[in-house]
């Protein structure tokens, strides 16, 4: 039974260990792919190549992209391109997706297109009318289409896309003659390999930066891919530390039922002469090959179990998983070794303290567990939280918890179960003999609760943040979120647009003017962040002038304006705090050769990751109305819709469009993925947490073979014994939900806010499943685990226990 | 008035680490309405087997028990476990009291499950006839051996059966405990007419019996039978 437990606590370890260290390094080299590189320094003309040197000489892969915008040309068709020139080892992670037509299907390429060559997406080629095998002028080369580009890893992290896009060899580059010195351009350096390694050189070559260059991660390239990122590792983190507890409880169970089982023998062997001190060396050879075999036995189980599982659904993952590491290893047999001694050796050693006078009286003190022992226990279970997480605030939170939880359950189920004692055992109906048996064993229910509890909570927490995490991916990018920009809309076309695209049915998310400006002053003093905010004052933002508060922003102080105000001005919440501003403020712009003075009325929330116009200041019409003012506006276009945005184009040639579908396509891709994998840790754990509760029901079942025959020598029906004991077992298990609901409501709430950022909810429908959903699953459990209990012939189970 | 138990070439095997393994063989045997019978034999000879078998705790792997006529061996588990609930007691080696309950709880058990309306009366009665009246509220942890065997027979007899098993009744008491719990198990016995059937190793309780059944390695051994 020790040796189960063992190697159930090491399998859960490794197992989940495994998952997480492959989905986890998955994840991260899926999000770099976002950027196509673990770093990529960012910069508007070429770095030293001293720089590049020496990231190879520590070993580095390094690739190259430089784009540019320039015209691309197909016979009398013109079309302004968003040219990408890449080296030969682009991407150095993810892949391009390239097909043979518009219409075909991509395969993945994990290289550019070759010198002479080029690929262009679908809507260049619609512009230009040309098809795979024509050629494209490019400045002064002619390059042969050679396949369409429909994906790529970094689409979002470079240079925003403001025209359709062409990929080309690096090599092609000098042909065209575009890049001349002063060209608009951005090269973008990808480097991959060790962290140290990366972390070593960005040391070296930081110092040397230029203002216009800068180094990027996926931090700074992906926010919203990062923050995905950083919630699914907490969660995954979480997760884990969730099945050390659990193979905590587990192990704890069994230690209890091999030393009450072991203290006779103990006492058997010292009234044979053998000393404690002999009787330690032999329990302590016994542990240690325990462990030894349940180490192993643990680490099979569970590489078994996470290669079968990501074996059957890693290819929904659309990853490609890296092998799992050793850590995963270590882990599995350090959470033995560790629970062995911090839970299994203690009260072993108290047992060889036994009197050998049990072997006459029964009742002589057991001597096994006391509050050391449990103390011990609890402190390994902090190390080993602390190991895993590598947090000791996140593992000191659970062990509090678990002993909040934990003694709250205990002395609750036990004053419940206590009082109120009926005389009588109510042995006519099962559910009075359930009642009955629920408090004749109170010290067992107790314990069972306890453990039912635990891992209902633990089980309910995990399902809730798996629930808040995919919920607030999913609200991030909800459907139909907008995939078009357009920008650079002249004033005299903005009521021919809203035309365009209203016949067309695609709604807007409103046309915006934007005034170029710059912050100067505010009350008079110079503007300058507060200390410890960054905020970038030496460039112009984009003010906006508007009637009223654009749909998605929401005012927290101050109120929107009257029709005909005038210098006033509403500020957006995050740069209020970052100016330190407060109603009443009065601010001064420079909008070319203007000074415009106005008085902050109202401060706005929104959510930049929104995809609609946002804006830092808005003002009054009448305050912006004779700036000049280019306008904005951005829709929703279904995949589906053909040529519109050719059209558009030609219609209005000045106009450009900013494409984000294949970016937003990109983000809920990855989101998909981690949801996917938060599901997948999640019914590991789900069914960890069961095979713990089999272990506690088990722990209980002699007492109950032995109440089940005498009840059944005496007359009861099987119906009678199983009815009561599935009672009994729902009840426990009504209980344990309850409990489970609440501490799982509670620690969610603190997980939410505190760890991972989100805001919390309350969960009103799990009031109802935790409980039912746990009468049900104990009550299943029950039946399964005792249905032996009732089958046994009576007399077998009465002359075992004489 | 007893019930009247017979058992027709009843075997008994099971199925060992070391393969099968014959307990009982050919027994066959009949015992009138209110006789006292002992079984008897060394240690391993097969008597608990046949007392499990005799009062269904088990089934034979071949021949018949009947019981009042009835062939148990047919009746499904539960048909059996209300037989038993009807008509038979049960007194232990071990005594077998639940230790969750209290002496007054462990009588009252068989009468609960028959659904007897004036459990807790009947169950006192009884515990005041084996001297235990005092003891109504005691766990068996806090009672003496003897104290727990004089519980088990209350029990045994609450609910008044016609056919009461005893194995080994004084088998974990000592010689004066052991003979009390004999006395009261034979006067009750007398009471109420029941039929008995004991395993015993002890001479003094087979001499008190009607007849032995005497069983050696598996085997019932022909025996006059002793008049007491």
């Amino acid at each position: 039974m020790l040796l189960a437990a063992l190697a159930l606590a090491v399998g859960i370890v490794t197992t989940l260990g495994m998952f997480v260290d492959r989905l986890q390094r998955a994840v991260e080299q899926r999000g770099a792919s976002f950027i196509a590189g673990d770093i990529v320094l960012r910069a508007p003309a070429e770095v030293p190549q001293a720089w590049i040197a020496s990231a190879r000489q520590e070993g580095l892969a390094d690739a190259l992209v430089l784009s540019f915008a320039t015209m691309a040309v197909a016979g009398d068709a013109m079309q302004l391109a968003s040219v990408k020139a890449v080296s030969e080892r682009y991407p150095l992670l993810g892949s391009l997706g390239v097909s043979a037509a518009p219409d075909a299907l991509a395969a993945k390429i994990s290289h550019g297109p070759p010198p002479g060559e080029l690929w262009a997406d679908t809507r260049l080629l619609q512009a230009l009318g040309v098809a795979v095998g024509d050629r494209i002028e490019v400045g002064t080369a002619a390059l042969r289409v050679s396949g369409v580009l429909v994906s790529e890893p970094d689409a979002g992290a470079s240079f925003v896309a403001f025209g359709p896009r062409l990929m080309m060899n690096m090599a092609d580059v000098p042909a065209t003659g575009v890049i001349q010195p002063g060209s608009r351009a951005q090269y973008s350096y990808a480097f991959t390999g060790a962290a140290g390694a990366i972390a070593r050189w960005r040391a070296a070559v930081e110092p040397g930066l230029l203002a216009s260059q800068r180094f990027l991660t996926v931090k700074d390239g992906q926010p919203r891919v990062a923050r995905a990122l950083d919630r699914a590792q907490s969660f995954l983190l979480l997760a884990g530390s969730v099945g050390v507890v659990l193979a905590g409880v587990a192990l704890a169970m069994a230690t209890r039922r091999y030393t009450r089982r072991h203290t006779g023998y103990v006492a058997i062997l010292k009234t044979l002469g053998l000393t404690a001190g002999a009787i330690r060396g032999l329990y302590g050879i016994n542990l240690l090959s325990l462990a030894v075999v349940g180490i192993v036995c643990g680490w099979l189980a569970g590489w078994l179990v996470q290669a079968g599982v990501l074996g059957l659904l890693g290819t929904l993952l659309e990853m490609t998983l890296p092998s799992p590491g050793i850590r995963p290893l270590l882990l599995g047999a350090g959470t033995g070794l560790i629970c062995l001694a911090g839970l299994a050796a203690p009260p072993v050693v108290a047992m060889s303290r036994a009197s050998p006078l049990r072997v006459l009286r029964q009742d002589v003190g057991e001597g096994a567990f006391g509050r050391g022992i449990y103390a011990s226990g609890l402190l390994s279970l902090g190390v080993l939280l602390w190991w895993y997480s590598g947090d000791l605030r996140l593992g000191l939170m659970v062990l509090a918890c678990l002993l909040l939880v934990g003694g709250i359950v205990w002395m609750g189920t036990r004053a419940l179960l206590r009082r109120a004692r009926v005389p009588g055992v109510r042995a006519n109906s099962a559910f009075r003999l359930a009642f009955g048996a629920l408090q004749r064993h109170a010290e067992l229910n107790a314990l069972q609760v306890l453990v039912f509890g635990l891992c209902l909570l633990l089980a309910l927490l995990m399902v809730l943040l798996r629930t808040a995490l995919l919920d607030d991916w999913q609200r991030q990018l909800p459907p139909r979120t907008p995939n078009h920009f357009l920008v650079n809309i002249a004033p005299y076309q903005v009521d021919d647009l809203k035309q365009f695209l209203t016949v067309r049915g695609l709604a807007t998310t409103g046309l915006f003017p934007m005034v170029p400006g710059r912050v100067l002053e505010v009350n008079g003093m110079p503007a300058r962040p507060q200390p410890g905010e960054e905020l970038n004052l030496d460039r112009d933002w984009n003010l906006a002038w508007a009637d009223a508060p654009p749909a998605d922003n929401r005012l927290v102080e101050g109120a929107w304006w009257a029709a005909d105000a005038q210098d006033e001005v509403s500020v957006e919440a995050g740069v209020a705090r970052s100016l330190g501003l407060k109603l009443g403020d009065r601010i001064a712009v420079q909008i070319g050769a203007d000074r415009i003075e106005a008085r902050l009325t109202s401060i706005r929330e929104l959510d930049w990751d929104s995809m609609r116009p946002n804006f830092f200041l808005i003002f009054p019409r009448r305050t912006l109305e004779k700036q000049a003012a280019m306008w904005l506006t951005s829709f929703y276009l279904p995949p589906a819709s053909g040529p519109v945005i050719n059209e558009l184009v030609r219609q209005f040639p000045t106009v450009s469009v900013i494409e984000m579908e294949s970016l937003l396509e990109q983000v809920r891709g990855i989101t998909r993925q981690l949801s996917l994998a938060v599901e997948l840790v999640l019914a590991l754990l789900l069914a960890a947490g069961a095979l713990v509760m089999v272990a506690s029901v088990q722990a209980g079942l002699e007492l109950r073979f032995r109440e089940s025959a005498v009840l059944r020598t005496l007359g009861a029906g099987r119906g009678l014994v199983l009815g009561s004991l599935v009672v009994e077992f729902a009840l426990l298990g009504l209980f344990a939900g309850l409990l489970a609901t609440a501490g799982a409501e509670a620690s969610a709430w603190f997980v939410q806010t505190r760890l991972m950022g989100l805001t919390p909810t309350l969960h009103t429908g799990i009031w109802a499943a935790g409980p039912i959903g746990g009468a049900i699953v104990c009550a299943l459990l029950g039946m399964v685990s005792c249905r032996r209990v009732v089958d046994t012939p009576p007399v077998v189970v009465l002359r075992e226990s004489a | 008035m007893g019930a009247s138990i017979g058992a027709g070439n009843l075997g008994k095997d099971v199925v060992t680490a070391v393969g099968g393994l014959r307990i009982l063989e050919g027994i066959s045997f009949e015992i009138n309405p209110g006789e006292a019978v002992a079984i008897v034999g060394a240690s391993g000879s097969g008597k608990s087997t046949l007392l499990g078998l005799l009062a269904g705790l088990d089934l034979p792997t071949a021949g018949s028990i009947r019981i009042d006529g009835i062939d148990i061996t047919t009746l499904d588990e539960d048909a059996r476990a209300r037989l038993r609930g009807r008509s038979v007691g049960f007194v232990f080696q071990s005594f077998q009291l639940l230790p969750g309950l209290t002496a007054l709880e462990n009588v009252m058990l068989p009468l609960e499950i028959r659904g007897d309306r004036d459990a807790a009366v009947r169950a006192r009665d009884f515990l005041g006839r084996v001297g235990l009246e005092e003891r109504l509220t005691h766990y068996p942890r806090q009672l003496s051996g003897g104290e727990q065997q004089r519980v088990a027979i209350a029990r045994a007899f609450a609910s008044q059966p016609r056919l009461l098993f005893a194995d080994e009744p004084t088998g974990n008491l000592d010689a004066v405990t052991g003979n009390r719990v004999i006395e009261l198990l034979f006067g009750l016995r007398a009471e109420q007419g029941a039929t008995l059937v004991l395993v015993t190793h002890d001479e003094r309780v087979a001499a008190r019996c009607d007849r032995r059944l005497v069983l050696e390695a598996g085997r019932l051994v022909d025996l006059p039978a002793i008049a007491s």
